[in-house]
């Protein structure tokens, strides 16, 4: 893609007061600000949980935690790193990134953008206050499966209404993203002009609006079935609880690309800015990005093979989840052949970005393995399936975040991090993230269960591994703060407008930091 | 694609009263209109073609 600006038009006042800049806010940037930070904030809140699992988990025995306080621990883990880290991140980015790169002034609708926000934090503290009510907080597991997360006690319908509230989030933001694509793009930029990130939102966004509706419907009759006296899931009362796993997993896969593909455009976006190159294959990656979107939606019982089904729907739940990895393979070929024969340098962007493309495939081959359904039998909630999806949500979207981070903060901050730094943050994470989860499929295909605070003496040397490794990833994320907050605090040296040498797009056009109102008259792309 | 001009009505004080012009909101009100409308469909259909007697 070739992009000609005719014109720039921008402007930088902002709000004086802190309410009006922070809380009453309409601009895409001052908000995806805010994502960012809450985000930060959910991902070392989420992290803290995961550190007290692997402590509980470093030698075998009840050592640590309480067994209930440990279910708690995972569940909350999971809903806040889904819901609270990793989908605000990217739509934090998303909010950042998306209107300088189609040259709109702003999103479509940007008070429901401030309102879209503020939702979260109170879902999360709602969410995050069930730990200490009677009971404790929700102990089933993210996927809270009933009956038993109908034993849940008076932590249910607080963690109903907060995934209600963050739901409702999810939906305002993906309507909003659509409707400014779709209908603000600057003149010349048409749909096969739009860089990939713009690409993978919009298409991530027709997720959400078809799956978070699917969620908030199962969580409703779930409280419909505590509270109100209904049996949509219990078998007693003539309903079936497998039903709730199709509708939740209905959701859930769907869920699963909307944690990945905007990582796909970012990291189509740094790969040929760093092997100076373009990227190898729009169109494809564009067309692979929609196949991966549309067969996602005919998978979902891939991840309940043993519940009993016939043998006839467990095969085309094989196939189809296999069929996937056509299009995944189609974009990791074309990153490796944007990088073959470049000018490539290292910076820390780019490290990420092809940690990205290395770590990510190894658990999209897991993911693979999980598919063939006779194995799946010997694998099911095994650790084989934590460090599988672990592979592809740490190293796949949280190192595509990080990588963002590092690529996009010149733009916002007008300044560049501290690239040892950086470097040394890629290095202590790449090594101590494989250390953590590398050895959890050993212990997933010997056989250790997931879920559980205690363990067979067998699995004691890789537990202990893993959990020096989860220690060291968990400690060098600290790192990572340091060199974000010296950022927002102006320290670094002074960006460039165009702060990499193979950078492309429009947002690379406007001053570092990006000014408070951009393009405000809609630039003309030749 | 947008092909209207922003206008400033309020000019930069605190936040921009920006007008669209009027095809690109009548636009983007269609759009919102119809996705509002798919994901309230949706968790209906969710919710009620579960509901037996």
């Amino acid at each position: 893609m070739s992009i000609t600006v005719s014109e720039l038009d921008y402007d930088d006042h902002k709000p004086q007061r802190f309410l009006d800049r922070w809380v009453l806010t309409t601009s895409h940037k001052d908000i995806g600000t805010l994502y960012l930070v809450f985000s930060l904030a959910m991902f070392f809140i989420g992290g803290a949980m995961a550190m007290v699992i692997r402590a509980e988990l470093f030698q075998p025995g009840l050592s640590l935690v309480d067994p209930h306080f440990f279910n708690q621990m995972t569940t909350m883990h999971a809903l806040i790193m889904i819901f609270g880290a990793v989908m605000p991140a990217f739509v934090g980015l998303a909010n950042w990134l998306i209107p300088m790169q189609i040259g709109a002034p702003d999103m479509a609708l940007p008070r429901m953008n401030n309102w879209s926000f503020w939702l979260l934090p109170f879902a999360f503290l709602m969410l995050l206050a069930t730990l200490v009510m009677p009971g404790g907080g929700p102990a089933s597991g993210w996927t809270l499966y009933p009956p038993l997360s109908l034993q849940t006690g008076m932590a249910l319908p607080f963690l109903i209404f907060a995934i209600h509230v963050a739901g409702l989030s999810s939906i305002m933001g993906a309507i909003n993203i659509i409707a400014t694509i779709l209908n603000l793009r600057a003149p010349g930029m048409t749909l096969m002009k739009m860089p990939l990130f713009v690409w993978t939102w919009l298409i991530t966004s027709f997720l959400l609006i078809a799956v978070m509706p699917v969620l908030a419907g199962a969580v409703t009759m779930l409280l419909t079935d505590a509270y109100f006296g209904t049996s949509f899931f219990s078998a007693a009362g003539g309903g079936d609880p497998v039903m709730y796993q199709h509708i939740f997993w209905f959701f859930g896969h769907p869920e699963v690309y909307i944690m990945i593909l905007p990582a796909f455009g970012i990291v189509s976006a740094i790969i040929p800015a760093f092997a100076r190159k373009p990227l190898f294959g729009y169109a494809s990656m564009v067309y692979a990005t929609a196949a991966i979107a549309f067969l996602s939606f005919i998978v979902w019982a891939h991840h309940m093979f043993t519940v009993g089904m016939p043998t006839a729907g467990i095969l085309f739940f094989m196939y189809a989840t296999m069929l996937i990895a056509v299009p995944t393979g189609v974009k990791v070929f074309n990153w490796v052949a944007t990088m073959w024969r470049g000018a490539m340098t290292f910076e820390t962007p780019m490290l990420f970005s092809i940690a990205f493309v290395v770590l990510f495939t190894i658990g999209g081959l897991s993911g693979i393995m999980l598919a063939i359904a006779p194995a799946d039998f010997q694998y099911h909630d095994t650790y084989f399936v934590v460090a599988h999806f672990h592979y592809v949500l740490v190293t796949g979207s949280v190192f595509a975040i990080f990588a963002a981070v590092y690529y996009w903060i010149p733009k916002w901050t007008g300044v560049m991090y501290n690239e040892f730094l950086g470097k040394v943050h890629f290095w202590l994470s790449v090594v101590s993230v494989n250390v953590l989860f590398f050895p959890q499929h050993f212990l997933g295909l010997a056989g250790m269960p997931r879920r559980t605070a205690d363990y067979a003496l067998q699995f004691a040397e890789w537990n202990m591994i893993s959990s020096i490794g989860g220690f060291a990833f968990g400690a060098t994320q600290l790192l990572f703060l340091y060199i974000v907050i010296r950022c927002m605090r102006g320290q670094g040296e002074p960006a460039p407008a165009r702060s990499w040498e193979g950078a492309e797009g429009l947002e690379w056009e406007l001053p570092s930091p990006a000014p408070h109102h951009t393009f405000a008259k809609p630039p003309v792309i030749k | 694609m947008s092909r209207g001009v922003w206008t400033h009505a309020g000019g930069y004080v605190n936040q921009p009263r920006r007008r669209m012009d009027k095809a690109t909101r009548r636009r983007v009100f269609i759009t919102v209109g119809i996705l509002a409308a798919i994901v309230f469909g949706l968790y209906l259909y969710t919710v009620i073609s579960h509901v037996r007697a």
